[in-house]
């Protein structure tokens, strides 16, 4: 059979119900039971098991924001050690509960986090009491230090990525404050933090971890990891004859850009289907492509012409792109099925 | 969510008592293959609009630079008339990956012309708006081909873009 798996063994989405229903294979009662079987239309117990997140994880991000703009509002009628007491006092009151609960349930990590969080207050305190002239890429290193053995320890994807997050300002504040120069010996060290983090995902998800399936976070980290390479490879496109930048690492950078694009490819369509890293990387690559193409029309001359031919690149390319990876998601769909 | 495929789904409605006319299973099977041919997640379907929308500019800048774009009404009818070949693209049967995003960047580009063009030939505050307004109801209604191709009988409401706001009763 052409086209892979038979549709009728997929799962279904809410619109393909309905469209079931428009079919007229389903009547209205059959519909209304179609939706609620499916799981489509979610049932009380589910309903419930959103509230409860969702209702946790706000309470925990408006406490968090909370306590900021406590310390911020109150800060002159209260005595330092009053502040940095009270601080201490959030984060022994946010620890209780994640020791309580063993960190098996959402309420323990969400616990851990708001602890986490509290440190990063308890810095900010610190460092504005005791005026020490520090740079403030140790206010993020130091804070991402303290709670690296809860991160470790908290199986929670969103305290990663915060953790992950607070090393990428440790580095670029540090590259800003500490080194000054902004060359692409920071677009290599950014790629080189995400990337390995990205790595470091993948494999351990491959290896059966069973906490780490989501795929938000891996996605996430591939768009800067991918950005500074696009970057400087866009730079060397449009000035490589002009000698506008001499910068060594320069060519590094695109040799980098395009192992990795030929490694993402070939990894996210072969190994494990990810269309979100295909997309991503295919948008890189059209971007280089372009730019090129662009400054070789642009430079004889023609700029009309120039234009009309951009265009119809753009609309050529992305159509070519959508039919590489529905050939792709097809090739998966059979291989799974067969 | 459950895991149960439209397979299953359908043989547990059967099984509760639910009638479910077994004759539209094959057609229902053949419309939803093409259904899923067209579907993209939302970023395949992000990216494929933000190419769009930059090789609308292009067109648009290119019109502008070969000064075929001279006179309001001139920007207007180029305006409809590329609007009007998006949605003869986008209802036509030849429609593929290419087709499709072809007719995506017109539609925008002729939208922009189109919406330039009546801006500067009425300079008006109420009627431009409204105009607008009248004109994107209509694109809205003609730009997706009714799937009245399905070879069993279908209570058409599928040109009615607004059915989803009404309550349905029954």
């Amino acid at each position: 059979m052409e086209g892979g798996a038979d549709p009728l063994d997929t799962i279904p989405t809410k619109a393909t119900i309905l469209q079931l229903a428009e079919m007229k294979l389903l009547n209205s009662e059959a519909l209304e039971r179609a939706l609620k079987i499916s799981g489509v239309r979610p049932d009380r117990a589910r309903w419930r098991g959103f509230l409860d997140s969702l209702l946790l994880v706000l309470a925990a991000l408006f406490t968090v924001s909370g306590v900021f703009f406590f310390f911020a509002f109150n800060w002159a009628s209260m005595h330092r050690f009053f502040k940095l007491g009270l601080l201490q006092a959030g984060i022994f009151v946010a620890v209780v509960p994640a020791a309580r609960d063993k960190l098996e349930r959402l309420t323990g990590k969400v616990a851990l986090g708001v602890a986490a969080l509290i440190v990063g207050a308890l810095l900010a305190v610190y460092g504005q009491i005791y005026q020490t002239g520090a740079d403030s890429y140790e206010l993020f290193l130091y804070w991402a230090l303290l709670i690296a053995g809860w991160v470790l320890i908290s199986r929670f994807t969103p305290l990663w990525m915060i953790w992950i997050i607070l090393l990428n300002l440790s580095l670029e504040f540090f590259w800003i404050q500490i080194v000054g120069d902004l060359d692409f010996r920071l677009n290599l060290l950014i790629f080189a933090l995400n990337g390995g983090a990205l790595l470091v995902w993948e494999l351990a998800d491959a290896s059966g971890i069973e906490w780490l399936e989501s795929r938000w976070s891996p996605r996430l980290l591939f768009l800067p990891a991918f950005g500074v390479l696009v970057e400087p490879t866009m730079e060397w496109t449009l000035f490589q004859e002009l000698g506008y930048r001499s910068d060594p690492l320069l060519p590094v950078m695109v040799l980098l850009f395009i192992g990795t694009s030929a490694m993402v490819m070939y990894i996210y369509s072969q190994i494990r289907l990810d269309l979100f890293m295909l997309t991503v990387c295919a948008a890189g690559l059209m971007l280089i492509i372009d730019t090129w193409i662009a400054r070789s029309l642009g430079t004889r001359g023609f700029e009309a012409a120039t234009l009309l031919c951009m265009s119809a690149l753009f609309i050529g390319e992305a159509a070519l792109v959508v039919s590489l990876l529905r050939r792709v998601s097809r090739a998966w769909e059979a291989r799974e099925s067969g | 969510m459950s895991d149960l495929s439209i397979r299953e789904l359908l043989s547990q409605l059967v099984g509760e008592g639910y009638a479910i006319p077994e004759g539209n299973l094959e057609q229902a099977r053949e419309f939803l293959r093409d259904e899923s041919k067209a579907s993209s997640p939302w970023y395949v379907r992000l990216f494929t609009g933000f190419s769009a929308w930059i090789a609308a500019i292009f067109l648009i800048m290119f019109l502008f630079l070969a000064n075929v774009l001279n006179d309001d009404v001139g920007i207007l009818a180029i305006g409809m008339f590329f609007i009007v070949i998006a949605v003869a693209l986008n209802r036509s049967d030849l429609r593929n990956d290419f087709i499709s995003q072809l007719g995506l960047a017109l539609g925008l580009a002729g939208q922009v012309l189109a919406i330039y063009g009546l801006g500067s030939i009425f300079e008006d505050s109420f009627l431009v708006p409204l105009l607008i307004i009248l004109g994107e109801i209509a694109l809205i209604m003609v730009y997706k081909k009714p799937p009245s191709t399905l070879p069993f009988d279908v209570d058409n409401h599928w040109d009615d873009p607004f059915r989803t706001l009404r309550p349905r009763c029954g």
